[in-house]
Order: C-alpha cells, then structure tokens, then sequence
C-alpha cells in the first residue's frame, strides 16, 4: 500500500515550483538529474496522520546563491550561509508537502531542520528536480516506514 | 512621537534577514526592528522594550511561538502587542489555537516580500 498521493509527483513539481517563486522570484524547468556539484542539503521530518515522512533538499551552490539573492538581496555568501539557505528551503518545503499530505486538516507535525540527512532507506521515495538556467535542486520526500 | 519597535522571531537568521528587509521597505526605521531566535528571546525583548509588533514563526527550538503566545497572554500583553504569525504551519487545528492565543492575522511561508509590507502597513496604520 502506498503512503503518497496518485499524482504526488506532480503536485510537488508544482509546490515547488510556486514555492521558489513566491520566496526568491526564482523560475525553473524541470529535469531529470542534479548537474554539478552539491556542497549543501538540509532535510526535514514530519508526519501526518501517524504516518512519517522525510523531505529533503538538494542544492548546488549556485542555485543557493539565487535562493540566497532572491531572499536577501545579496550576491556573496559564504559556507554557513548556503547551509542556512537549504535548511530554510527544506522548512518551508516541508510545510508545503505536509499540505499535500492533507496535514493542514489531519493531526500532523513538523520538525526542525537538519544539515545533510538523507531520505535513504525510505520505504517509498519521489523526487523532482528544478533547472534554473544551468543551476538544479532536487527534493525529495521518503516515507519512513508507513502503514502496512 | 517615538516609533513602536517592531520584533521578528524566527530560528533562521536567513529568514530574519529576508523579513527584517520587507519590514523596512513598509517604512519602519532599522532602529525600530528588533529580533529574537525564539520565543524565550523574544519574551525578553518584549519585557524589556516597547514593541508594538511580533512578526512570529512557530517552529523553534527552545520556545516556539504557540508557548510564546501563552506566555504573553498570561501575562496579561499590557502593552497591546499586536502577534502576525509568519510560519509554515496549515494545520487548521493549531491555526485556530494560535488565534485563539491572541495571534491577530497568519502569513503561511512561502510569503512574498509585499505580504510582509502589507501587513506591517496595515497594523501601523
């Protein structure tokens, strides 16, 4: 039995997609695969309805530095900074997917980020990932365990 | 007259930063903004200064926002702060809770910039 949604693909796409644009002004196309080299990750737990989840955030530096730029209008950042980045991605992404999750009316709850956790061993995992002109982003949500 | 100050609470600095920015543009001085990492923070700062608005995240560690605004409320808010939630949460149930508690209006991130210009202008006003 499946924990995730029918079209639970899709509708990540698109709350991601709504998501980077609303925070960073940030506009991307979908892709297959992470281009470049990642640095950076920060996950998430929650979970609905008993059920736990991970999500989790998968950046290259230039992607970060967009998010950062779109953010706080700055064109320079350091290490501390694009970690930063991911865990708030990761925050407001985990909100997002405990939504589509039907989290806003079921009993839910989300935890804090955390730097470099990883959605491996998951029961069940979707992903999708965002170009933005070269620079990618994947997230990924992983049912840990779940209702058998 | 002096400016009421105006407090930002939330766990990110990024987000601190991001909101401190909008905050500004809706014509509040960079004197007149305050922030806090969580609510224990931020229960200091308000006993301490005359805050007239707490832009408030509700997922931190140490003291999150829905234990900050029990603890104001028990203490009677004498000075009338006005709470926005700005927070991930949707869960209709805490929604309501935080409401309850004395939150005045909830922003849900992702928010844009102007959401947080609109709602600062709008309780100044």
């Amino acid at each position: 039995m499946t924990n995730l949604p029918h079209g639970f693909q899709e509708q990540l796409t698109s709350a991601v997609s709504t998501a980077l644009e609303r925070m960073a002004f940030m506009v991307g196309e979908p892709t297959e695969e992470v281009s470049g080299a990642v640095h950076h990750s920060s996950c998430i737990a929650l979970k609905v309805d008993d059920v736990p989840y991970r999500v989790c955030v998968r950046a290259t530096d230039g992607a970060l530095q967009e998010l950062l730029n779109g953010l706080i209008d700055t064109e320079t950042f350091d290490d501390a900074e694009a970690q930063l980045a991911a865990n708030e991605l990761a925050n407001v992404l985990g909100g997002e997917v405990l939504r589509l999750l039907g989290g806003d009316r079921l009993p839910s709850k989300l935890g804090l980020p955390e730097e470099g956790a990883t959605t491996g061993g998951a029961a069940e995992t979707v992903r999708c990932v965002l170009d933005f002109l070269g620079e990618t982003l994947e997230v990924s949500v992983g049912v840990i365990g779940g209702r058998a | 007259m002096t400016q009421r100050k105006v407090l930002i609470v939330d766990d990110s600095p990024i987000l601190r930063r991001a909101v401190r920015r909008a905050v500004v543009q809706a014509g509040v001085g960079e004197d007149a903004i305050r922030e806090a990492s969580n609510g224990a923070e931020a229960l200091a700062v308000v006993e301490a200064l005359d805050i007239g608005l707490v832009l408030l995240d509700l997922h931190m560690p140490v003291m999150d926002g829905v234990q900050f605004l029990r603890e104001l409320r028990d203490r009677g808010n004498p000075r009338a702060i006005d709470v926005v939630i700005v927070s991930t949460e949707s869960n209709q149930e805490r929604l309501a809770e935080v409401r309850s508690l004395g939150a005045r209006e909830v922003l849900r991130k992702p928010f844009e910039p102007e959401q947080i210009r609109d709602y600062v202008r709008k309780i100044a006003a």
